[in-house]
């Protein structure tokens, strides 16, 4: 998960993409911190997220969130296009078209 | 047959039913719904005192560094679940069965044959009944002890049912039970049959609020608005990547 994630930041780092996480470690306490911290450096986490306990109520909670991981598609004027496609390629496929709608709304 | 081969299979299950059984006269003589009210009430109590205990119990192991023991967890509902059948079976074929055989639903935690007895009898007996609009909340959480049955009475209930008001309860209860498998269309269609059918405020209410909820998140919607930190402490919102492409993702290492 984690390292396919990186491949897509990296692939997409010059063009209208971003990967936005919300984390549920519990980093309101030391621990859950510090597991972060930890585990951000040995994984290579590259990108940002929302800390999710930080939020009252939790962003996924709001979000209605059931089950880990959870993935929403969101295009460039912030309407939800897709929801828990997790499958690689067909996560690249549709992320690749949204990208190039949004580059062409640019021009 | 099937209902009297199933009534004494229960009764060889549970001693305490069979004896319970011959002195039956005794329970039919009661009001039904005093005795529901007292039934619930000695449950809540019975409960309680067990939280208690279990709370002190759960104390006391963690001080002596021990395991507490799997049977103090358990919940003291078999001879509740036990007498709410006797009183279902008592008012048979009556709508004052309905609240006990609801009570099974509700309460039970592991009478896994009380749950099946209780959805088949709701399904023989009482599905024409108006009173069974009082037990549709319950069939989904007994779901995966009753299995299919449980849904297809509360389907049928839904679907068919002569009083509009009581399909659109059974419409709702699927609706919340849709959304836990992430089907919102599903979820959809529901609420706006239920807006369709009832004129009841309360129930109105309930379904335009819930389509509220599941079109906030739903394909097509503009995601809600997210405002708050990241892992170093600094704030920003997920408007602020507008223009470009968001994949958000609830992750967490645990």
């Amino acid at each position: 998960m984690i390292p396919h994630e990186r491949s897509l930041v990296d692939k997409w780092k010059d063009r209208p993409f971003a990967l936005i996480g919300v984390n549920s470690d519990k980093t309101n306490t030391d621990k859950g911190m510090a597991l972060y911290k930890d585990k951000q450096e040995e994984m290579g986490v590259t990108w940002r997220s929302f800390r999710n306990e930080a939020n009252e109520p939790t962003i996924s909670s709001d979000w209605r969130v059931r089950g880990w991981p959870t993935l929403y598609y969101i295009d460039h004027e912030g309407v939800i296009k897709h929801k828990n496609i997790r499958g690689e390629s067909q996560m690249e496929e549709v992320l690749e078209e949204m990208i190039a709608a949004a580059e062409a709304a640019q021009k | 047959m099937l209902r009297s081969a199933l009534a004494a299979a229960l009764l060889l299950s549970s001693p305490a039913l069979a004896a319970a059984s011959c002195g039956a006269s005794l329970v039919v003589q009661q009001d039904p719904q005093a005795a529901y009210k007292k039934l619930a009430k000695d449950f809540a109590k019975a409960m309680s005192t067990w939280q208690e205990e279990l709370q002190a119990k759960v104390a006391a192991a963690e001080e002596a560094g021990e395991r507490v023991p799997r049977s103090a967890r358990r919940q003291p509902t078999k001879e509740f679940i036990a007498s709410a059948q006797e009183f279902a079976q008592e008012y048979a074929r009556k709508d004052a069965a309905v609240p006990f055989l609801g009570f099974i639903l509700k309460n039970a935690s592991a009478e896994r044959n009380a749950v099946k007895w209780a959805v088949k009898t709701l399904a023989s007996d009482h599905v024409e009944s108006k009173a069974i609009g009082d037990v549709v909340d319950y069939l989904p959480r007994v779901a995966r002890m009753a299995g299919r049955p449980a849904m297809s009475l509360m389907n049928d209930i839904a679907d068919n049912h002569d009083d509009n008001d009581i399909r659109a309860k059974a419409l709702l209860a699927r609706s919340r039970q849709l959304l836990t498998r992430d089907d919102s269309e599903g979820a959809v269609a529901d609420l706006e049959k239920v807006q369709e059918l009832t004129k009841d405020a309360d129930l109105l209410e309930e379904a335009t609020e819930a389509l509220i909820e599941v079109k906030k998140l739903a394909i097509g919607s503009v995601a809600p608005e997210i405002d708050g930190v990241d892992v170093e402490g600094v704030s920003f919102k997920l408007s602020d990547y507008r223009g470009k492409v968001v994949l958000l993702d609830f992750w967490g290492f645990w």
